[in-house]
């Protein structure tokens, strides 16, 4: 029978992965912002970065940067002395604070109006 | 030698909250500016005009150095519990640290020429 | 009045090399516990299943088992807060011997690294070291640990590196670092404070959720966490 997947458990996947991804997604980064210094190539990747694909990958990347951000400042009030007890209800915070910000956020990446 | 790699090891968990921190304030300003200040912010000449700021400038080393030493830290502290071979994790931290630096002198180099 | 179905993990190295899963159906008062129900499978069903228990009080540690994927005590561990059909296993991480027993050897192990024991060269007073009880009161948590190994087992740290000191290893160092009749703090804090010690403790919190004392452990790692950072980095001259 697999382990029991408590509250801090799926915390603690869940950071471990969005934080690996993130890193991954700082050389993609990078290497479009490598191509800054020439006016043409910078304007065509931005024409080719204008689809679906990559609003959705943007999107994606949103989620990951708010799961990691939020748990991460879950886990640093934890480190700085928050009690135990209250580390499930922040982390429901978290989820539900991260959710709303996450909406409004992909909002405009996605391509809709204010 | 020993007091040394354990004063490494505090001040790399302690590293990691306050690049933690910093990160935080600079992913807000950094979506802010990308993605909502307008259209138009992601066009040659914002970036560009960006890039000759020296505020601007500050903050983006910083952030990139936040981010670099975060990330690859974050790495690094996670590698032992996938490698168990002394020698390999002695050898992966190595690359692992030659990537950072690389990424770092990458990026300035980018935003400075 | 009811019928449980104990699923267990089985596993008797001279008769196969694999574990194997075996059904027993137990009536079981819902007064009763789960470590009953082991004791009524060996004395009326099957006498060669393996199980440790000595106590059957919540005090000893020796009947710590996962149960429905959870550690936990059995003799602490009432039928009538259980499903009908309860799955024991013995606790992960460990090497199993027979069953539901375990090898704890390496759990104790990493005990003995943390220096578990009072250092103290002062002439004892005619008494015990007396201590006042707002200092009682920083340990009192700790101190009831009973050394039955659920948290450790249960720590996805400890699972991908066994070389971790782990959760409970980690929190003896805590009882005996913030005791404040101990003259050896800051030697023992030099022992946690490697890769393998202190850092590997990532916040999962599955220690506190299994610990039948109720300890709050992860509490007391990151207060040894904050004690490091003090006395490493912002304390030195
Ligand atoms: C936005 C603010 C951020 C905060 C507050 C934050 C906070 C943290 C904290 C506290 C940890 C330590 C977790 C632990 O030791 O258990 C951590 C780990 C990590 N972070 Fe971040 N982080 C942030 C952004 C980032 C970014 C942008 C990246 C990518 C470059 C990243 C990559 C990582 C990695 C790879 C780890 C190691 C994962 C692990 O320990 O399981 N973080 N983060
Ligand atoms: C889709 C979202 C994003 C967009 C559109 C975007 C866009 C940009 C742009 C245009 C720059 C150039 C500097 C400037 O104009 O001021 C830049 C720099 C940077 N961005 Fe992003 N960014 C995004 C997400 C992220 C994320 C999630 C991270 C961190 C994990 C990040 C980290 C950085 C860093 C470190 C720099 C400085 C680069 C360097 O030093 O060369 N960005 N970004
Ligand atoms: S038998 Fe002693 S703790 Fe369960």
């Amino acid at each position: 029978m697999k382990y029991k997947w408590h509250t801090g458990s799926i915390a603690w996947i869940i950071h471990r992965v969005s934080g690996i991804l993130l890193l991954l997604y700082i050389f993609l980064h990078l290497y479009v912002l490598s191509n800054l210094k020439d006016p043409q190539k910078f304007e065509s990747i931005m024409k080719a970065m204008d689809n679906p694909f990559v609003k959705i990958g943007e999107a994606g990347l949103l989620f990951l940067v708010i799961a990691h951000s939020l748990n991460g400042i879950r886990l640093t009030l934890l480190d700085i002395g928050t009690p135990t007890k209250y580390q499930k209800l922040l982390f429901r915070a978290a989820a539900i604070i991260g959710g709303i910000i996450f909406l409004i956020g992909a909002w405009p990446i996605m391509g809709g109006g204010y | 030698m020993k007091r040394i790699i354990e004063i490494k090891r505090v001040i790399e968990w302690f590293f990691q909250r306050i690049t933690g921190v910093v990160l935080l304030i600079g992913l807000i300003v950094h979506f802010q500016t990308m993605h909502y200040s307008g259209a138009g912010q992601i066009s040659y000449e914002a970036v560009f005009a960006r890039l000759s700021n020296p505020y601007w400038i500050v903050f983006n080393i910083v952030f990139l150095l936040s981010v670099t030493y975060h990330g690859f830290n974050g790495l690094l502290g996670i590698m032992p519990e996938y490698v168990h071979s002394h020698k390999m994790q002695k050898v992966l931290e190595g690359v692992l640290i030659v990537v950072a630096v690389t990424v770092v002198s990458l990026g300035v180099y980018i935003l400075t020429v | 009045m009811k019928t449980c179905t104990f699923n267990i993990k089985r596993f008797d190295p001279e008769k196969a090399s694999t574990p194997r899963w075996a059904k027993f159906s137990v009536e079981m008062e819902q007064t009763e516990r789960l470590l009953d129900g082991l004791i009524k499978i060996k004395d009326n069903m099957d006498g060669t299943l393996t199980f440790r228990r000595s106590c059957a009080h919540g005090i000893c540690g020796s009947c710590a088992v996962k149960i429905n994927g959870k550690n936990g005590l059995a003799c602490q561990t009432l039928i009538k807060d259980m499903p009908d059909t309860i799955t024991l296993e013995p606790l992960e991480a460990y090497p199993v011997i027979k069953d539901l027993v375990v090898d704890m050897s390496p759990f104790f192990e990493k005990n003995d690294k943390v220096m578990p024991y009072l250092v103290n060269d002062e002439t004892p007073p005619d008494r015990e070291r007396l201590q006042s009880p707002e200092d009682q009161h920083k340990i009192l948590q700790s101190i009831t640990c009973i050394m039955c190994g659920s948290c450790t087992s249960s720590c996805p740290g400890y699972w991908a590196n066994k070389d971790y000191l782990g959760p409970s290893a980690l929190l003896k160092a805590y009882r005996f670092i913030f005791d404040t009749r101990d003259n050896a703090s800051g030697e023992r804090l030099e022992k946690i404070i490697h890769n393998n010690g202190l850092w590997r403790c990532r916040s999962i919190y599955n220690c506190v959720e299994v610990c039948p004392k109720e300890i709050d452990i992860t509490g007391h790692l990151s207060k040894l966490k904050r004690l490091a950072v003090k006395k490493k980095l912002l304390e030195r001259k």
